[in-house]
């Protein structure tokens, strides 16, 4: 099999890679840069663990090929902040205990941002509709919700 | 795993001459949302498969738009630019909400409809649509393009009328901005699910409100997506009361009952059918007091 170059954009680095001709993108993201925020549940896009960020719509990483990325920006949920701060969607789950065994989580974060980027006021059925693709057994959502709701409230600037 | 090359043509006509030359061995490729679960579980349909041919990238394969009561809907077009178009909202809505219903966030964003067209799935969502639009396909193989119309796309479950070395390009269809259209599906579960069954509905009513067109097509009824003729028979030239819904319903699931025979799921799906298009009609004619 011959590898396929990429150049794509993650979490605002461009990076170029050889990638096997039929890798995930989850698969290179852990794989290749190491970036194991990302987690592999289901593998057939039914659980949205993977959910990453590209071009800015979340997407399950599961069901990507890494080799169509060529050109594109990748933001995973190590690049949502910077240094050791958290972002507010982060701080809004801690903040009401919207995780419990966290594996869900970056899946979680990351379909909320993709949500609250487009619509920094969201109605619960917009936030309802934004997660139901990511599937989590501990929370039963509500604390997820509320989250979503606080963490857009924060980044309006309404603390 | 299942293991092969990666081809990414620079254009439609590079595609072409590439699954030319690898008849059975190459998989045109799209959003990969059916495809990587179809290699994931080892499906049988891609044992000789060496090569998968990136579709995504190339520009004619996109985009939306109008043009003299005409719409084009390019083949690369997501279920989410589908869900989210403009046009779509004012002149084939009902297209629009097939695509919103089709798996989750995720899926859509990234799912095609040509992928979803090109997969063949029985189930599929925006398929009984483009059937109740009157669509056309529009393909193009290495010999030049052709249409294919929507209502000859699917042979069987899982087998298109493609020739492997054609591509589609995308579908166009006549505006609906004049008429009503209904999309109702039902599902196990309200994201993520494919649909049990579904129902497409393009309808118009003259100023008296005598039914002078219509177009519906049940998902998940017939063998093959298609419409059902013998009940849009019942309501052409009619005005709407509750009994004729009533008939032109049965007629529905009267013909699916001839078509594929009395089956596990019958018992099941002839009473869902029955109120699906009976809802569908409800909603979508003005109905005579």
């Amino acid at each position: 099999m011959e590898l396929v170059k990429v150049h794509m954009t993650v979490n605002g680095e461009p990076v170029e890679l050889d990638v096997k001709p039929y890798a995930r993108l989850l698969d290179v993201l852990r794989e290749d840069l190491a970036l194991t925020g990302t987690k592999e549940g289901c593998g057939v896009g039914e659980c949205g663990a993977c959910t990453v960020l590209v071009d800015g719509e979340n997407v399950n990483s599961c069901l990507v090929l890494a080799s169509s990325m060529e050109g594109k920006s990748i933001v995973t949920v190590e690049g949502i902040s910077s240094d050791e701060s958290l972002h507010p969607i982060q701080q809004a789950f801690l903040d009401h205990h919207a995780l419990q065994c966290g594996f869900c989580t970056p899946g979680l974060v990351m379909s909320v941002k993709a949500l609250l980027d487009k619509d920094p006021a969201p109605s619960r059925e917009a936030i309802k509709t934004a997660i139901s693709g990511n599937l989590c057994r501990c929370t039963g959502y509500q604390q997820v919700i509320e989250a979503a709701e606080d963490a857009a409230r924060a980044m309006r600037g309404e603390e | 795993m299942l293991r092969y090359d990666y081809v990414r043509p620079a254009s439609v006509e590079e595609a072409c001459a590439f699954l030319l030359k690898t008849p059975g061995r190459s998989c045109p490729i799209a959003g990969c949302t059916d495809f990587l679960v179809q290699v994931r579980e080892k499906s049988a349909r891609w044992k000789d498969l060496q090569y998968v041919v990136d579709l995504s990238a190339l520009p004619e394969l996109s985009g939306i738009r109008v043009e003299d009561g005409i719409v084009h809907v390019g083949a690369m077009t997501t279920h989410s630019a589908a869900e989210h178009s403009p046009v779509l909202a004012e002149h084939a809505p009902l297209l629009a909400a097939a695509c919103a219903s089709v798996g989750s966030p995720q899926i859509r964003n990234r799912g095609t409809i040509g992928g979803a067209v090109a997969n063949a799935s029985p189930a599929s969502d925006p398929m009984p649509v483009l059937i109740a639009l009157e669509a056309n396909a529009l393909v193009q193989g290495p010999n030049g393009q052709r249409t294919i119309p929507m209502s000859d796309m699917i042979v069987k479950p899982g087998k298109t009328a493609l020739a492997p070395d054609e591509i589609i390009l995308g579908f166009s269809f006549p505006s609906v901005a004049h008429m009503r259209t209904v999309f109702l599906k039902l599902g196990r579960r309200k994201a993520l699910s494919i649909s049990r069954m579904n129902v497409s509905l393009v309808v118009h009513q003259d100023a008296e409100g005598v039914i002078d067109h219509v177009a519906l097509a049940p998902g998940c009824v017939f063998a093959a997506p298609d419409r059902a003729r013998k009940a849009e028979a019942l309501l052409l030239g009619r005005r709407p009361d509750a009994a004729l819904i009533d008939d032109a319903a049965k007629a529905v699931a009267d013909e699916m009952i001839e078509r594929t025979g009395v089956r596990w799921s019958t018992e099941y799906k002839q009473p869902v059918i029955t109120a699906l298009v009976r809802r569908a009609l409800e909603n979508g004619t003005e109905v005579a007091e």
